[in-house]
């Protein structure tokens, strides 16, 4: 299947002649990662849209198996590896987990190579796209390579399991400093820190200390701190009163699933994943589908509205603007649906649809 | 009848913890710990309606200084819930300037005591407005290991390890809790809330747990979900749910997930039980400290404990008028807190109980 939209991705690329524009804009690589599933025929959508929007982006398509490098270890293909080092962006669709593989699973592969050290999801209410909460426009910032997640576990006699949470000083100031310059680059008002010191004195201790230390050098950013069950609570009554969320691990994988699900569920949901050398993997965070995957009926939303903070990340605001807003009408107007968001149109339809508008918003 | 049915059913799980015989005249001793925030004023208005009741219950009040860094004010409270059986207590504030070597008063007594399940049952009230209606959960919480361990050191500087416990014994015997309510309560389903498929042994051995009791337990249904994915759940489907269990930390998670849904912090009671002891508190635990002193707290929750704590102590009847008084306040939507969105003084709700328990008639003091 990824062969099939590759061609198609290709023929979409080679099939419009570079227009000369007005402005001589930089076409920026991006690596893309298709995926399993619908992985392909989402990524293909998005490559058709933004064709439509003419942004300058030129996709290098690559695929991710685990593959053993030499002295054992598990490792991505070197032609992924090396694209992404290049051109330092790169799309994801999703991944699937092979159980029983021997091998660890993907997503956890490409972390690692990469340092991909925040997780960054927006969550904003769909208009159009009916839960009930409404005007949800948050932004949860999850450190992405500690915490409660490092895999170290014991046992310690016969019964007894200690599984071992790891803060450190480093992370956390990473970590902080990124949620405060994202909140700056993007204009948000507010950070605040989620945390349980009052039980985890010294882990989220550090972690709260790095926070205000950091908020110290970002006087424009309002910072709070909130414990974690306070913010669950409130969450569910007001989300309005958030802003950007900074987190440890295991809080921040809650938090923003949480978040999901308040604006609609993971498939309308966009995220990026940071990484420490100035790589930025855009994904979208749903499954792979396979009981819908080569029908046409999947949703490409997730992964184009995670293009869309791929090309804000970019500087790319104007086409983000574009692409999001042709994206969000259509949803609004209902008219062209797919089935998850509760129409019974074709994905390619629905791509359509959205490409339409995009062209008319130029 | 409505109201009657809702919770006022003696739960036959409450006798686990057998509540200690009374003494002194058919009266019992049960410990106060005001704590800090809201807790010292909510817990003076569940003294006046207790009073104003008659209800033959007599505090024994422990003071619990946060400031102080030595733990005698929280041993002095452990021994006299040692000696009484029964606590009803505020939460005590844990401050962050202090040094990290002291440890969360509240953890500290649920610990000693070994208060191993935290039961809160969320369900949602007529009169308040949520954008989910008709939730019915109910959550049962291991509440003395997994993430409160409170073990930490730092192993090298800058580097924090923190220790999660999960042991087979405690999770066999929470789950034991969880599927002993739900027969009782006559509830289909357990629902274990985990994350195995990333901590494997830790939360895999509390998984397994729950599968090995579930299998003694034929009539009722038992499934599982991970944490991030059940959050995901409640806040679009919370009605798949029944009865949960779960560790420590997704316990303190799920358990405000709901709350919140039902109407938040001032609307649901909890309780904590031991072998031995029972302690009864608000089940989202907050100090309220930014509410404090303006009369404007939702006295709901705590006055909704304290008749969990007079079930428990087999006085049903206290238990009973004082629960259908606070419901059929809540009712009146004029006489909601600030925190539903009202205008009610704490005052004006308490006065409003007060008086549908004298309007029924009985057991009501001479003044």
């Amino acid at each position: 299947r990824s062969t099939a939209a590759r061609s198609t991705a290709d023929s979409i690329m080679n099939g419009l002649k570079p227009e000369p524009t007005c402005f001589f804009e930089q076409m920026q690589t991006v690596t893309l990662i298709p995926g399993d599933g619908i992985g392909p025929e989402i990524s293909a959508a998005v490559v058709k849209i933004f064709e439509s929007a003419k942004a300058p982006i030129r996709w290098e398509e690559r695929n991710v198996t685990a593959i053993k490098g030499p002295g054992g270890k598990w490792m991505i293909p070197p032609d992924a590896k090396e694209s992404m080092d290049r051109s330092k962006i790169g799309l994801k669709g999703p991944l699937k987990t092979p159980i029983a593989a021997g091998h660890p699973s993907m997503n956890l592969l490409l972390r690692k190579t990469f340092d991909l050290y925040a997780n960054v999801r927006p969550c904003v209410s769909i208009e159009g796209y009916k839960t009930p909460y409404t005007d949800v426009d948050l932004v949860t910032i999850r450190e992405n390579t500690e915490g409660e997640y490092s895999g170290i576990e014991h046992v310690i006699v016969d019964g007894v399991v200690q599984s071992i949470k790891l803060i450190t000083e480093n992370a956390s100031r990473r970590i902080a400093e990124y949620a405060f310059e994202y909140a700056r680059n993007n204009q948000r008002s507010s950070v605040t820190a989620v945390h349980k010191a009052n039980i985890m004195r010294m882990s989220d201790g550090l972690f709260l200390r790095k926070c205000r230390e950091v908020a110290e050098n970002y006087k424009d950013i309002k910072f709070t701190e909130m414990y974690l069950d306070t913010v669950c609570l409130n969450m569910v009554q007001d989300p309005t009163q958030f802003d950007v969320l900074v987190m440890p691990n295991l809080y921040g994988d809650i938090l923003s699933d949480l978040c999901a699900g308040l604006i609609g569920g993971l498939g309308v949901t966009p995220s990026g994943n940071i990484g420490a050398n100035g790589v930025a993997i855009f994904e979208s965070v749903h499954g792979t589908a396979p009981d819908i995957a080569g029908l046409d009926l999947a949703n490409p939303t997730a992964l184009l509205l995670s293009a869309v903070m791929m090309l804000r990340h970019m500087g790319l605001h104007e086409y983000a603007s574009r692409i999001q807003t042709a994206c969000f009408d259509t949803i609004r107007d209902k008219k062209v649906l797919t089935k998850d968001l509760g129409g019974n149109s074709k994905c390619s339809e629905f791509t359509s649809e959205i490409c339409h508008r995009v062209q008319d918003l130029a | 009848n409505v109201l009657l049915n809702i919770k006022c059913a003696p739960s036959l799980a409450l006798s686990f913890s057998n509540p200690p015989p009374a003494k002194y005249g058919g009266r019992h001793t049960v410990t106060l710990i005001p704590g800090d925030g809201i807790g010292p004023e909510l817990l003076s208005h569940v003294r006046e309606v207790f009073r104003f009741s008659c209800v033959p219950v007599d505090f024994e009040v422990v003071n619990v200084n946060s400031a102080l860094e030595t733990e005698d004010d929280i041993n002095n409270a452990i021994t006299a819930i040692r000696r009484n059986g029964v606590a009803l207590k505020g939460n005590i504030e844990t401050k962050h300037t202090m040094p990290s070597s002291v440890k969360s008063r509240n953890n500290l007594l649920r610990t000693s005591l070994d208060l191993y399940a935290n039961v809160m049952h969320c369900q949602s009230l007529p009169g308040v407005q949520t954008r989910h209606k008709n939730i019915d959960i109910m959550i049962i919480r291991e509440n003395t290991e997994g993430e409160y361990s409170s073990l930490e050191h730092e192993s090298v500087s800058g580097v924090v390890e923190s220790l999660k416990i999960i042991t087979r014994s405690n999770s066999l015997r929470i789950a034991e809790y969880a599927f002993q309510l739900a027969r009782e309560k006559g509830r289909r389903r357990v629902t274990a809330v985990h994350k195995a498929n990333i901590m494997k042994l830790g939360d895999g051995l509390f998984l397994q747990c729950c599968r090995e009791v579930a299998s003694g337990y034929p009539d009722i249904t038992f499934d599982s979900m991970i944490v991030d994915n059940t959050t995901m759940q409640l806040v679009s489907k919370p009605h798949q749910f029944d009865v949960m269990v779960m560790p420590n930390l997704y316990g303190n998670v799920v358990s405000n997930v709901c709350a919140g849904l039902v109407g938040g912090p001032g609307l649901v009671p909890g309780a904590n039980y031991g072998r031995d002891y029972a302690v009864f508190e608000t089940a989202t635990r907050n100090t309220g400290k930014s509410i404090a002193g303006r009369n404007i707290a939702n006295p709901t929750a705590m006055l909704l404990a304290s008749c969990m704590m007079l079930d428990h102590l087999k006085l049903y009847d206290y238990a009973t008028v004082i629960r259908n008084a606070v419901l059929t306040t809540m009712n009146e939507t004029r006489l909601h807190t600030a925190d539903l969105g009202g205008q009610g003084t704490t005052s004006d709700v308490v006065q409003s109980i007060m008086k549908i328990i004298q309007s029924k008639g009985q057991l009501t003091a001479d003044f």
